[in-house]
């Protein structure tokens, strides 16, 4: 046997063990290093930025929180830098989840960005947090006319007649853009069918990179614009930079996790272009013989 | 005639709901009735529906309880994983309906961060999911290993367009192609892989949707008019 021979052999009986060893070393290392790389908003991240910065003062936004805790590295950053536009920008944000998890999520949001980097922000004021109600697609349809058949008060339990966030708001058609941090269903595709193809209120969304391209489809007539993965929070957070340098952290949460994503994107195609190599080798050793 | 009483209401209930997503949202008072009734039906038929989605909850926990309750008695197969799944169960049941470890005391606000459904939520779910979910890349990364190869052209072809997608997603391959030319920067590694999933993807996924979309239909046309006999658990034999 040669040693093209052996070495494509050796390729094709790689123990998946080494595959995830040098993953696990090469990630570990990215984030204990603190490696990352600035990004640049595409055209299907901005037109959401611009929408946001295109409103008039003091008008809120819905931002609906719809993943869990498995989901929350890839889209907390998202709902982070939406709310942080939000609140730098003057917009009251209105949180409320389809997802049963989706209280904590909001709590964490509220925590992270709300409390600790807008101390002067109030609750009520300049942001609301509804919660969860079961539903789906049905909460969507009730709050179209009247947040009120559904929402009596916020999860603090403030009437919401009482909270100057939405003194203009009577149904979903009031917001000035309502947006869906997605990681299924019920989730974006639902606010797009029940909320924005009906109301015409502007609608946009987050996803995961395993979730994104289906969304593609509805981008830009029924969707503004589309957030995809950890790379479309990264794009978000590098407008946020350009649009209010000092304002906001220089390395935001998204774009310290792409130093790491970048990594294991490369490690992997790596290992996609060794195994092509092997395959090669090894009909070219059968050739031969 | 029991069965007859389900398929009309069914077949009742969906023509009005049907009717009312074409019907124009009323301004007031002013608009014909059927108008207003058929907006008034939409708005209550969504909140019957989420009413019947949280009886939903109560099967589902019921459910779990009775399938779990059994393994663990008959000492059947893993018996140990639901024994722990109901433990799970009826500890959070219990502390998010009695509202304990909520501030001030020992009942209170079930929702606050420092709440014990807070902290069981942070402390035990949270790390869990993430585990899970984290485990994936792994998968990804061997399967990635095993099935991306050229063995043929379809294979390539899916090869290519993944790797110029995973290379257009991350700033080094961007910076692999970012010397090219104005003229050429369509092919830069960041808009071909936009383009990749804008223009392909897009055309493949509204294939997909509007096939499934046509069969939707079909298959509402079919209990409408109670030629599927499948729902209610009562099937044609």
């Amino acid at each position: 046997m040669t040693f093209i021979q052996e070495f494509a052999a050796a390729l094709e009986a790689l123990d998946r063990r080494w595959i995830y060893l040098v993953l696990a070393a090469s990630v570990v290392l990215a984030l204990l290093s603190g490696i990352y790389y600035p990004d640049k908003p595409s055209d299907v991240v901005m037109p959401i930025y611009d929408h946001v910065e295109s409103l008039p003062d003091g008008t809120p936004i819905l931002l609906s929180l719809d993943y869990s805790p498995s989901s929350a590295p890839e889209l907390e950053p998202m709902a982070e830098a939406l709310t942080r536009h939000a609140l730098l920008s003057g917009h009251p944000v209105c949180f409320l989840s389809l997802w049963p998890t989706g209280n904590n999520m909001i709590s964490r949001v509220e925590q992270s960005i709300c409390l600790a980097e807008f101390p002067d922000a109030v609750p009520g004021h300049d942001w609301v947090s509804l919660g969860y109600q079961a539903g789906g697609e049905m909460l969507i349809n009730s709050l179209r006319d009247s947040l009120a058949t559904r929402y009596e008060t916020d999860m603090a339990g403030r009437s919401l007649r009482d909270l100057p966030a939405l003194r203009d708001v009577i149904g979903l058609a009031d917001f000035g853009l309502v947006v869906s941090i997605s990681a299924g269903l019920p989730g974006l595709k639902e606010w797009i069918l029940y909320a924005g193809d009906v109301i015409d209120v502007p609608v946009a969304g987050g996803s995961t990179g395993v979730g994104a391209p289906q969304f593609f489809p509805y981008y830009p007539l029924q969707l503004i614009g589309l957030m995809g993965a950890l790379k479309g929070a990264a794009e978000y957070e590098a407008a946020l930079l350009a649009g209010y340098p000092g304002s906001v952290p220089y390395v935001q949460r998204a774009t310290r996790g792409m130093g790491a994503q970048a990594v294991a994107h490369t490690v992997i195609v790596v290992f996609i272009v060794l195994g092509n190599v092997g395959l090669l080798l090894s009909r070219l050793g059968r050739r031969r013989s | 005639m029991r069965e007859r009483v389900g398929q009309s209401i069914l077949s009742a209930v969906a023509l009005l709901l049907i009717a009312s997503a074409f019907a124009t949202r009323p301004d007031g008072d002013s608009d014909p009735a059927a108008i207003r009734f058929l907006a008034f039906f939409d708005q209550q038929a969504s909140v019957w529906f989420s009413v019947l989605a949280v009886f939903a909850f109560i099967l589902g926990g019921a459910n779990l309880m009775r399938t779990h309750w059994r393994k663990v008695r008959d000492r059947a197969r893993d018996w140990r994983y639901s024994l722990v799944t109901l433990a799970s169960f009826v500890i959070v049941l219990v502390v998010g309906l009695a509202k304990l470890g909520g501030p001030p005391g020992l009942q209170g606000n079930v929702a606050a961060s420092d709440g014990w459904l807070t902290a069981i939520f942070e402390t035990v779910l949270s790390p869990l999911h993430a585990t899970l979910y984290a485990l994936l890349a792994f998968y990804i990364a061997s399967a990635s290993f095993r099935t991306f190869r050229a063995r043929n052209l379809e294979a390539t072809v899916l090869l290519v367009s993944a790797l110029i997608v995973i290379m257009g997603r991350i700033p080094f391959g961007a910076s692999l192609t970012s010397w090219l030319p104005e003229p050429f920067a369509f092919l830069r590694m960041e808009d071909l892989s936009l383009w990749i999933l804008k223009v392909p993807n897009t055309a493949g996924q509204r294939a997909i949707m509007i096939g499934i979309a046509l069969g939707v239909v079909a298959m509402a046309m079919r209990l409408i008019l109670g030629v599927e006999k499948g729902q209610g658990g009562r099937s044609r034999r």
